[in-house]
């Protein structure tokens, strides 16, 4: 009885450790707006129709999801601008998945916003690629200042 | 030992099944640039033959100019009028009262009350304050005001052409 349980011990550690990938990577080019003037809007194309293109990769053979919030307001100091006049768009993958938010800018939030839900095949060890547009829309009362925040883009598997 | 090896496969097959989550984050920037400007839509106020004794009024109804003030430096700013010479007689040295010229704000977009709001005040030789910012217009919110004027020669001006200059000035400064 010991032996069996110990051998089913042993399947469990292998199929744990038998080189599932899970990863998430970016072409890290930051997400810069550069100067704007008062009210001015700005889409932020670096590569033509996008600027950031996200990686993600599981080997899982589950369902997972693109978030993507901002851990905080665009700051300067004292001064912020609000997260309604920053926006993002999945404009391409090259998955099987679903967007949810197709082909349309969807205001940032501190939340993580949903981006994208895989398809079949998108779990199988394949890189899938999503790229990804900005626009930010400069308030008429803004102070001036550089304003910085981070962009942080979460691959899960829990909706 | 049956329990306990029981629960240690537990513990596996929870681990197997563990869902999973990852991030990475890129850093966003914007330089919002300075703004502190002020402009005047009509800048040449003719009136035309005035009659001495008798008030003229540019335009009769609505305003003649609008002026905008514009600050995102985060700080509050002021507004200020002057005459710099005038109403003086051309080619002399004789000068109308300065209360033959006034002006009159006969609209505004703005937090807080301009001076010679809906009435005809004169100008000073030195700058006065007209209007001072506040809240949202120190970070760039625009401020509008409409002008009228008015011009009353005295009954005994001498006759001529009448020049004058006004000047208006944005400023930090109180």
């Amino acid at each position: 009885m010991h032996k069996i349980v110990f051998t089913i011990v042993i399947l469990f550690l292998s199929v744990s450790s038998a080189g599932a990938s899970f990863g998430i990577s970016t072409d890290n080019r930051s997400v810069d707006f550069g100067q704007m003037k008062l009210e001015e809007e700005k889409e932020l194309r670096y590569l033509g129709d996008y600027h950031s293109e996200i990686t993600c990769t599981s080997s899982n053979q589950r369902t997972w999801y693109l978030k993507v919030n901002l851990l905080m307001a665009l700051t300067s100091g004292a001064n912020t601008i609000t997260p309604d006049n920053f926006k993002w768009q999945l404009v391409w993958n090259d998955g099987r998945g679903t967007l949810a938010n197709p082909y349309r800018f969807k205001e940032f939030s501190f939340n993580p916003g949903l981006t994208y839900i895989s398809g079949p095949g998108d779990s199988q060890g394949n890189a899938i690629h999503l790229r990804f547009k900005y626009y930010l829309k400069i308030p008429e009362a803004q102070a001036y200042g550089i304003y910085i925040t981070v962009v942080r883009f979460t691959l899960t598997e829990i909706l | 030992m049956i329990f306990l090896l029981f629960g240690i496969l537990c513990g596996f097959v929870s681990i197997c099944l563990a869902l999973e989550q990852t991030f990475t984050d890129l850093p966003c920037s914007v330089e919002v640039l300075p703004t502190f400007s002020l402009s005047l839509d009509r800048n040449q106020i003719d009136f035309g033959l005035v009659e001495p004794g008798a008030a003229k009024t540019l335009p009769e109804a609505g305003h003649f100019n609008e002026l905008r003030c514009r600050s995102n430096y985060g700080r509050t700013w002021h507004l200020k009028a002057e005459m710099l010479f005038g109403p003086k007689l051309a080619g002399g040295d004789f000068s109308l009262p300065l209360s033959a010229f006034k002006l009159k704000v006969v609209s505004a977009q703005a937090l807080s009350e301009p001076k010679a709001k809906f009435q005809f005040a004169p100008l000073d030789k030195k700058s006065q304050v007209i209007y001072i910012s506040q809240s949202e217009e120190n970070i760039g919110k625009e401020v509008v005001l409409r002008f009228q004027y008015q011009f009353e020669p005295p009954v005994d001006a001498p006759a001529g052409t009448y020049t004058g200059q006004i000047l208006f000035t944005l400023t930090d400064t109180p």
